[in-house]
C-alpha cells in the first residue's frame, strides 16, 4: 500500500526540517508543497528524499493541499494524508490514522483534538474552535467533533468525490460537506496537537473566520 | 448656467474625448463607444436641463429627481460590484489552476 503524506508549507523555515526528520522514518512518500514562501524552501529541503512542488505565488493552504494530493494521485498512491508542516501534528497519530484506514471499512479518517483531553489549547484558540464547531454543526449542518482539524487520511479512490475547491481555511469545512454529500464512510479518531512549539508564532484564529464560513454557506 | 453645470460639461467633454481617442486607437469597440458616449451625453443633458430628471422621477412615481439619481447610482454600483466580484473569483480560480499546473510540471521527484 503506497501512502503519500502531503505537507503544505508557507514560511515555516527550519521547522519544516524537523517535521521531515520525524516523517521520513515512517517510510511513507513525503510530498512537500511550498505555497509561495518567502524563505528558500527548495534549499531547506535539499538532500531530503522527498517529492517537492512549488507554487510560484501564495494560493492558500487548501490549494496547496489540492496540488499535493493531485501529485500523490499521479504517483499512484493508494492513500493520501494531510499533515501540517509546523510540527504541531504527531507522527504516531498519523500512523494510527493510516493503520485504521487500512484495517477498517472506511474511506476517510479524520483527526479530532476534542475526542480526548490531551491537547493543551491556548485559551483563545479553544474558544474560537468551539465557536467554529457550533457554526459547522448548527448552521452548516455537519456533525463532526473537530471541523477545523488539518490531519486527515483518505483513500485516493474517493478523490473524485472529495474535489474541494476552497483555497483557504474553508477547505476544512468543504471537505466535511463533501463527505456528507457523497455519503463517504468516515471515522474520527483522537489526536494530540502541540501548540507550544519553540519560537512558533501562533496563528490566531479570528472571529472573521466564522463570519466567512457563514457567508460562504449562504452566498457561495 | 451655474458653475456646477459648466464643470460637469467640461468633465463630460474630457470623457468623450478620451473615449473617442481610445476608439480611434482601437482600444475599445464601437459598441462600448456608443454606450459610454450615450451615458455621458445623458448625464450632460440632465445636468443642463434638470427638468428631464424631474419628469422621469414623476413618471416612475418618485417625488424628487435627485432621489431617482441616487436610486439609479446605488443600483448601478451594487450591480457593478457583483459583476466584479464574480469576475475576480473566476480569475482567482484560473490563477490557482495555472499555478497548480506549473507546480505539477516542475515537480522535483524523489531521488
Amino acid at each position: 500500500m503506497l501512502v503519500s503524506v502531503v505537507v503544505p508549507t508557507y514560511n515555516e523555515g527550519m521547522r519544516l526540517q524537523s517535521t521531515l526528520n520525524l516523517l521520513l522514518p515512517t517510510g511513507y512518500e513525503v510530498i512537500v508543497v511550498d505555497d509561495g514562501s518567502k524563505d528558500n524552501v527548495a534549499e531547506i529541503v535539499k538532500g531530503y528524499p522527498i517529492h517537492f512542488l512549488s507554487h510560484p505565488v501564495n494560493c492558500g493552504q487548501g490549494a496547496a493541499l489540492k496540488t499535493g494530493t493531485e501529485y500523490a494521485r499521479q504517483l499512484g498512491s493508494d492513500v493520501v494524508a494531510h499533515f501540517d508542516a509546523d510540527g504541531q501534528h504527531r507522527v504516531e497519530d498519523l500512523v494510527s490514522l493510516v493503520n485504521y484506514l487500512a484495517s477498517n471499512d472506511v474511506e476517510i479518517v479524520l483527526g479530532s483534538r476534542f475526542l480526548n483531553n490531551e491537547t493543551n489549547f491556548p485559551t483563545q484558540k479553544r474558544i474560537i474552535l468551539n465557536i467554529a464547531k457550533i457554526f459547522s454543526n448548527k448552521i452548516i449542518g455537519l456533525s463532526f467533533t473537530d471541523p477545523q482539524c488539518g490531519l486527515r487520511v483518505f483513500k485516493t479512490s474517493i478523490l473524485d468525490q472529495l474535489d474541494w475547491q476552497k483555497r483557504d481555511f474553508l477547505h476544512c469545512t468543504e471537505i466535511l460537506s463533501l463527505i456528507i454529500q457523497n455519503e463517504l464512510r468516515y471515522q474520527e479518531l483522537p489526536i494530540v496537537v502541540n501548540y507550544h512549539l519553540d519560537g512558533k508564532k501562533e496563528v490566531r484564529p479570528k472571529l472573521s473566520m466564522g463570519l466567512k464560513i457563514l457567508l460562504n454557506k449562504f452566498f457561495d | 448656467m451655474t458653475l456646477f453645470q459648466i464643470i460637469i460639461i467640461i468633465f463630460i467633454l474630457f470623457v468623450l474625448y478620451k473615449a473617442i481617442h481610445r476608439f480611434v486607437n482601437k482600444e475599445i469597440s464601437v459598441y462600448l463607444l456608443i454606450l459610454w458616449c450615450g451615458f455621458w451625453i445623458a448625464v450632460g443633458l440632465i445636468a443642463v436641463f434638470p427638468v428631464i430628471i424631474e419628469f422621469l422621477a414623476t413618471f416612475v412615481g418618485i417625488k424628487r429627481g435627485v432621489d431617482l439619481i441616487i436610486y439609479i447610482a446605488l443600483f448601478v454600483s451594487f450591480y457593478t460590484l457583483f459583476k466584479m466580484s464574480v469576475k475576480q473569483k473566476k480569475m482567482e480560480k484560473d490563477i490557482v489552476g495555472i499555478v497548480r499546473k506549473i507546480a505539477l510540471v516542475q515537480a522535483k521527484k524523489k531521488d
